[in-house]
């Protein structure tokens, strides 16, 4: 049977993360800590929502000197769209990280 | 953690992240090099070897996903054959191995004096674990044929645990030449089906993408 996409727990928590402060940017190691994700499952995820045109990412410079530009993330509006619509079908894995988020 | 054993970590851990850069396939290099970022802003040893060992798991996904030559079905039906193969081998031999102690007169058809040694030193656990590697061999090899990406874990599952299997004995090579079945033609085309898999796996590392390219962008 072929899987949907977007649809396994760990893809359901990134969106939750991500649709919790839809409008920051978040790099990928904390991204990883607030989904619980490794980065060998959390990476290949952001790059298939990138294929999608679900996530946008861009190198953000640091504020320190000597500390390399990091890889910052969030959701399109199309993203966002789709997120919001998973949270909706999928209250108990995504809308209650969202409604926890947001309160 | 001690300065020296610190220092170790943190240079083995920026290595294994400039090998996921390496490997990463040329159209997601940037992701790989984003990963690599992230590790200047973990300090503890551990936590930075773990995110690497994340990266190579990550690139080496991607650049499997990415070899073309298993978009043929021709090649997957080869690699799943000699999967089917490898799983044959090792259930002849856990099979032999069970038979050692159930019924020693049959088994003993098949095996020279010599490998009755072998035999009666192995582990009950080493049968299972032959058994199931064979299993996830063959599960490999249908899922290779109906959808190339699937196939992956499983057979990083069959390898390791035929590894684990194999740890300390060469019980199931001793039994694989014991099968009847086995002319020394299939055994040496055997062989010539690994060696092409091989060549072809080394081209697509050695053309295709490579060398990466340098520095962040």
């Amino acid at each position: 049977m072929t899987r949907l996409p977007n649809r396994s727990t760990q893809t359901l928590r990134l969106l939750a993360e991500l649709l919790g402060s839809p409008s920051a940017w978040q790099h990928g190691y904390e991204l990883s800590k607030a989904t619980g994700l490794k980065s060998g499952t959390l990476y290949p995820i952001l790059m298939r929502l990138a294929d999608q045109g679900l996530l946008t990412s861009k190198w953000k410079e640091s504020d320190h000197p000597g500390v390399p530009p990091r890889h910052v993330y969030r959701l399109t509006p199309d993203g966002l769209a789709y997120a919001r619509n998973q949270a909706e079908s999928e209250p108990a894995a995504l809308g209650a990280r969202v409604s926890r988020a947001n309160s | 953690m001690t300065p020296p054993l610190h220092a170790y970590m943190q240079r083995f851990s920026s290595s294994l992240a400039e090998h996921a850069v390496a490997v990463m396939p040329a159209a997601r290099k940037d992701w790989a090099r984003a990963m690599r970022a992230e590790l200047a802003s973990l300090d503890e040893g551990i936590e930075r070897v773990r995110w690497s060992f994340g990266c190579l798991r990550a690139a080496y996904s991607e650049r499997v996903r990415n070899f073309a030559g298993l978009d043929r079905l021709v090649v997957r039906i080869f690699i799943a054959l000699l999967s089917l193969n490898e799983a044959h081998g090792l259930l002849w031999s856990a099979k032999l191995a069970w038979a050692y102690r159930t019924n020693p007169n049959w088994a003993a058809r098949y095996l020279s004096s010599e490998s009755i040694q072998v035999f009666a030193a192995i582990p009950t656990l080493l049968i299972g674990l032959s058994a199931i590697s064979a299993t996830l061999y063959a599960a490999a090899a249908a899922y290779l044929v109906c959808h190339r990406r699937n196939a992956v874990p499983y057979y990083a599952a069959a390898v390791g645990t035929e590894l684990v299997s194999l740890m300390g004995f060469s019980w199931v090579s001793v039994s694989v030449d014991s099968w009847s079945l086995r002319s020394e033609v299939s055994h040496y085309g055997v062989w010539f089906g690994y060696t092409v898999l091989a060549l072809m796996i080394a081209n697509h590392f050695r053309h295709r993408q490579f060398p990466p390219s340098r520095g962040p962008t």
